[in-house]
């Protein structure tokens, strides 16, 4: 009897809980990894801008401070050769371009 | 697929990747959440969070043990938190006044099932957790104690004490009833 007890109590540890998740349950964690990924990714471009707008700002405070001339002379430099300003936004712009692009096609998949 | 190309592929951004760790781990994490938590809709939400954090804790996971180590960790430590919250998990098994109910009548040993998991039930839960990971989802002494985080002893206490608690109480109101079976 005692035995009998025993196996029973095994079999019943052993059985399955009936409890079922819901059938969406899969889509619904798929959605909710993707927009945590979403907003990691705008906080991750928030503070990279902050970044880059902080390092351009003591940048220039820095120059405006220790060089305060090097101003009248880019004035004078960009009157003599025309496109100068255009270009180095235009670098800006390719610069950060290629940051993004590699951030989002390259370093994401290379995490593993 | 073995687990490291699944977690690669989680890790690189694969939707179905991630639904084929589900489908691989569902039942581990149910057996753990619903032997904790009574209440299907607290079961589902633990569930969610659970596979929620293993994923986005994946990579961190460097292969150490297996995988399914792992997510029991994480689900296990989530449901005790669960059951901490709730206030689940405040006796100790000999403190436990189990409800058996009055004139219970065990006529078959599927009643007698249904009655074991009832008791089962009212444990504690760092025993129920215990008893799941050992019969349920078969991990070793090893595996239960990294899971756990209890040393092996006391994982072979709990388990004999349950046992012997869930014995003694089956037999007093069984006794006329298993020679029917």
């Amino acid at each position: 009897m005692k035995q009998d007890i025993e196996k029973i109590i095994d079999e019943a540890l052993k059985s399955e809980p009936a409890f079922m998740l819901r059938k969406d349950f899969k889509d619904r964690v798929v959605q909710i990894i993707k927009k945590q990924e979403k907003a990691s990714q705008k906080r991750l471009y928030f503070w990279m801008a902050i970044g880059i707008l902080t390092i351009f700002g003591f940048g220039f405070a820095t120059i405006a401070y220790f060089l305060p001339t090097i101003f009248e002379q880019f004035g004078k430099m960009n009157q003599s050769v025309s496109g100068l300003v255009p270009l180095a936004v235009l670098i800006g712009v390719l610069v950060t371009l290629v940051q993004f692009l590699d951030k989002r096609f390259v370093k994401n998949k290379l995490l593993i | 697929m073995d687990e490291k190309q699944l977690v690669s592929q989680i890790l690189s951004g694969s939707d179905s990747a991630i639904r084929l760790l589900i489908s691989k781990y569902e039942r581990l994490v149910i057996h753990m959440v619903a032997r904790v938590v009574s209440d299907d809709m607290d079961r589902e939400e633990l569930c969610q969070d659970v596979f929620v954090k293993v994923i986005s804790k994946l990579s961190g996971f460097n292969f150490d043990s297996k995988l399914s180590t792992w997510i029991a960790t994480i689900a296990y430590r989530m449901a005790v938190n669960f059951a901490k919250k709730k206030k689940l998990d405040v006796v100790e098994l000999d403190e436990v006044a189990f409800k058996i109910g009055e004139n219970v009548e065990i006529t078959e040993q599927e009643d007698m099932k249904q009655f074991i998991l009832k008791l089962v039930d009212q444990l504690p839960v760092s025993y129920k957790s215990v008893l799941t990971l050992f019969y349920l989802d078969g991990f070793s002494y090893p595996e239960i104690m990294e899971i756990t985080n209890m040393p092996e002893g006391t994982v072979k206490n709990y388990i004999h004490r349950a046992r012997v608690k869930l014995k003694k109480i089956v037999e007093e109101h069984a006794v006329k009833e298993i020679a029917l079976i």
